[in-house]
């Protein structure tokens, strides 16, 4: 018998498994990213309490603007509102609270991250390979669902703390403990 | 007792689910309010993102990652170039050979691409040739991204970067993070079995240890079918990636065993075994600079045995051995320049060839060489629209002169998601110790080619696309169709891409036309070559369902015409379809077309054979 017939019957089953399969929680990359952006914020301690508007900078124009614009007027940290605001690699960037800096913006990373270097901006990157060129926190996809990976070493140069939840569930924590 | 359907029930009844399926997805505000720890649960619809091109910018380059390697079933590196645009893949009975903008094929102007591993060359030394079938020196699924960037890069890569570069970059510990393992069986004899195994660890040290083994009929693609009732093929590879600090190590091997059994009358073996090292580091030596340095090293060996009952055994064997040291400097100190130095230098100091003969009498050849390769490229930022870049790369090797491969491209991206790209290059080719006949053939030419090439470029959200036009010239022939001077080509390329919540749609077409001497068509060189790529999920991504189709139009080979030709495969993936483990089943050419190209080795008259095929893999990863 080929191997085609039999792979019909294998086929018939795995749709069968799958009607009869539990309905899975499913959330789009994009807005599961700007969640795990916000999730973040909460989780950080700056040297100095931030102040109203809690300053999101985006780095130039990027596939996430539409869901990090939601987080718009969103409260954290106990009540301070968030404004968005997109920046280029050559505007100031120390009065931002957050910096995203967007896998499709890399090119721009290293020289962003040469300014910034020991400034308290909290950084965060969806792009593979960036927290280890010294952004803080990195979100990657791995199978089916997003994880992050944090840079302790650099956030610390920059007086930044996270919480030990946060740390408990990231992926991989370079230069901890 | 499960009916039999035919292959057109089985698509309609996947496009029936895939429409009524599509589970609810959760939006941005609603996941904000959820804890971190139910945000890591949560799974996502596939990316809507396009991979990024690292490969030169001023290239229209196709970039496949590994979620199309698994969602497309693609299980060796024919099978992945088969789904790039423009790329036709062809095969003998023993090899996949690679056609590039309408050169390149079985015996005709093949190894014109070259293929680099993680930086690190990998055609043999003495063919200059790809293994794309189950000799593959690395496993496809060890693949992280792969990138096809057509046109002449030798100014930048040096020899083989003739029609084009192939890119591969592997995955790295962190990718797996633990082990993962795969058993496949499938038509045509075939059998896999893979285990790797990857970590980083907490002083960042990073590792990937990865085996497979396969055995098939022999043949070096499926879409041939099976000739043989007595042939076998056995191929294992080995891979091994450690980076610390800024060090890495990086070493494969494989091996393929092809063995035709007509015992006590008569067998014929041969192998293919190639081997890689390469040690590096990567660093900062002072501000704004970077450097990377890099010792490597081959091995390649080539055995046949023919074994006659009665007249003996002939044998041939041909090994070949390099290392070359390589450097790279980066300097970006310079208001808008980027720069990069390099430097080469590489001994191939065993390059053999033995024939013992049925009367145990030898005959060997023997030749070595030596080369030297220096290049400077600097990427202008012109404007924050315009760039561009210059590059120059000299070459000496052994028994020729020194040769010059320059290289300009200007990129202009007029507004947001826009970009046109214009280049013009030359690159060359050096013989191969093959077609230097180990030294016996000491004056042959170095091979050159001009191409110019213009692109333009769009991408929005979840939607890109992409046309080109190019021409190129290729004179000072190796070894020349009979009577060529040179070959001329000309082509336009087009491809769209959309993305949108886990669904994907990409289609290329290639118009192309290639002549030697301005009028005779070329062997093995369609005048068009299409593909069509869908994947959607049915039940978010527990279940997905992929098409890819095929179409190479009519071309001819060493015998004759091989009328145009389109294949259709699915793939489908149930992930968890067992506790913690994910069934892939793939159907290939499922519409069953004949099979032309080999014609000669079917039975008079040539009707051709019907060769649908289906493969199933189950895997799992264990963290």
């Amino acid at each position: 018998m080929s191997l085609l017939r039999q792979t019909s019957a294998v086929w018939l089953a795995v749709l069968l498994s799958m009607t009869a399969g539990p309905a899975f929680a499913q959330a789009d990359e994009r807005a599961l990213k700007a969640a795990y952006l916000f999730n973040f914020i909460q989780f950080t301690q700056w040297p100095v309490p931030p102040e109203e508007p809690f300053r999101l900078c985006v780095l130039g124009r990027t596939p996430l603007d539409e869901q990090l614009a939601r987080l718009e007027g969103k409260q954290v940290l106990n009540g301070l509102r968030i404004t968005v605001r997109h920046v280029g690699p050559r505007e100031v960037l120390s009065d931002c609270h957050v910096l995203y800096v967007d896998d499709s913006q890399r090119a721009s990373a290293d020289e962003v991250l040469t300014r910034l270097a020991g400034t308290a901006v909290l950084t965060i990157t969806d792009g593979d390979g960036l927290a280890d060129k010294g952004v803080m926190i990195e979100i990657h996809k791995r199978d089916t669902r997003l994880g992050f990976e944090v840079n302790l070493k650099v956030a610390r140069r920059a007086n930044l703390n996270f919480s030990a939840r946060m740390l408990k569930l990231a992926s991989y924590v370079a230069g901890g403990l | 007792m499960l009916q039999y359907h035919s292959p057109t029930t089985r698509l309609l009844a996947v496009l029936a689910l895939t429409l009524a399926g599509g589970a609810r997805v959760a939006a941005a505000d609603e996941l904000t309010d959820l804890p971190l720890e139910r945000l890591l649960d949560t799974e996502v619809v596939s990316a809507a993102r396009f991979a990024r091109q690292v490969t030169d910018a001023a290239s229209a380059v196709t970039v496949l990652t590994a979620d199309d390697i698994r969602t497309f079933g693609l299980r060796t590196f024919g099978e992945v170039l088969d789904q790039m645009r423009g790329l036709h893949v062809s095969h003998s009975l023993d090899y996949v050979f690679l056609g590039a903008r309408g050169l390149g094929g079985p015996r005709s102007l093949a190894g014109r691409v070259l293929l680099l591993v993680d930086g690190i060359p990998a055609v043999d030394s003495l063919y200059d040739q790809l293994y794309l079938g189950h000799d593959a020196l690395v496993d496809v699924n060890l693949i992280d991204r792969i990138e096809y960037a057509p046109g002449g890069g030798s100014a930048m890569y040096g020899n083989n970067a003739f029609l084009g570069v192939i890119n591969v970059v592997t995955q790295r510990g962190r990718d797996l993070g633990g082990v993962r393992a795969s058993v496949a069986v499938g038509d045509w004899n075939e059998r896999e079995t893979r285990v790797s195994w990857g970590q980083r660890l907490p002083n960042g040290a990073e590792w990937l240890l990865s085996a497979s083994v396969h055995a098939n009929n022999s043949l070096p693609s499926a879409e041939i079918g099976d000739l043989f009732d007595d042939s076998t093929g056995h191929d294992q590879r080995v891979f091994f990636k450690g980076q610390w600090e800024g060090f890495s190590l990086q070493a494969m091997t494989s091996q393929r065993k092809v063995l035709t059994d007509f015992r006590p009358a008569w067998y014929y073996t041969y192998l293919d075994r190639n081997e890689l090292v390469s040690l590096g580091h990567d660093g900062q030596p002072a501000e704004h600079w970077r450097s990377s340095v890099r010792l490597q090293a081959g091995r390649y060996a080539y055995r046949d045995g023919d074994n006659d009952s009665e007249l003996g055994t002939l044998r041939t064997a041909a090994s070949g051995v390099w290392w070359a040291l390589e450097s790279q400097f980066g300097y970006d100190g310079l208001e808008g320049h980027r720069m990069v130095l390099g430097a080469r230098a590489r001994r191939d100091p065993v390059m053999t060839y033995d024939l013992i003969d049925y009367d145990t009498s030898r005959f060997r050849l023997d030749d070595h060489r030596q080369s030297i390769g220096l290049s400077a490229e600097d990427e202008i930022s012109l404007t924050p629209d315009w760039r561009a870049t210059a590059g120059l790369r000299a070459d000496r090797r052994s028994f020729s002169p020194w040769t010059w491969s320059p290289r300009a491209a200007m990129v202009w991206e007029p507004s947001p998601g826009w970009a046109l790209k214009v280049s013009q290059g030359r690159a060359t080719r050096f013989a191969s110790a093959n077609e230097r006949s180990f030294g016996e053939q000491p004056d042959l030419p170095d091979e050159q080619v001009t191409t110019s090439e213009g692109v333009a470029e769009y991408r929005r959200d979840g939607f890109r696309v992409l046309g080109s036009v190019y021409r190129y010239r290729v004179a000072n022939l190796v070894e020349p169709p009979p009577g060529a001077s040179q070959i001329r080509g000309r082509g336009i390329e087009l491809e769209a891409e959309w993305r949108w919540r886990g669904w994907l749609l990409r289609g290329s077409q290639a118009w192309q036309r290639a002549a030697v001497n301005g009028e005779e068509p070329l062997q093995y060189s369609p005048r068009q070559v299409a593909k069509l790529q869908a994947s959607a999920p049915i039940a978010g991504e527990a279940l997905r369902a992929s098409l890819a189709l095929r179409h190479t139009g009519e071309y001819l080979n060493s015998e004759g015409r091989v009328p145009p030709r389109s294949l259709l495969d699915l793939t489908v993936v149930s992930r968890n379809a067992l506790p913690g483990l994910d069934l892939r089943v793939g159907w290939r050419n499922l519409l069953s077309q004949r099979e032309r190209s080999i014609d000669e080795f079917y039975r008079d008259p040539p009707t051709g054979r019907r060769h649908r095929s289906a493969w199933v893999e189950l895997s799992g990863s264990f963290r």
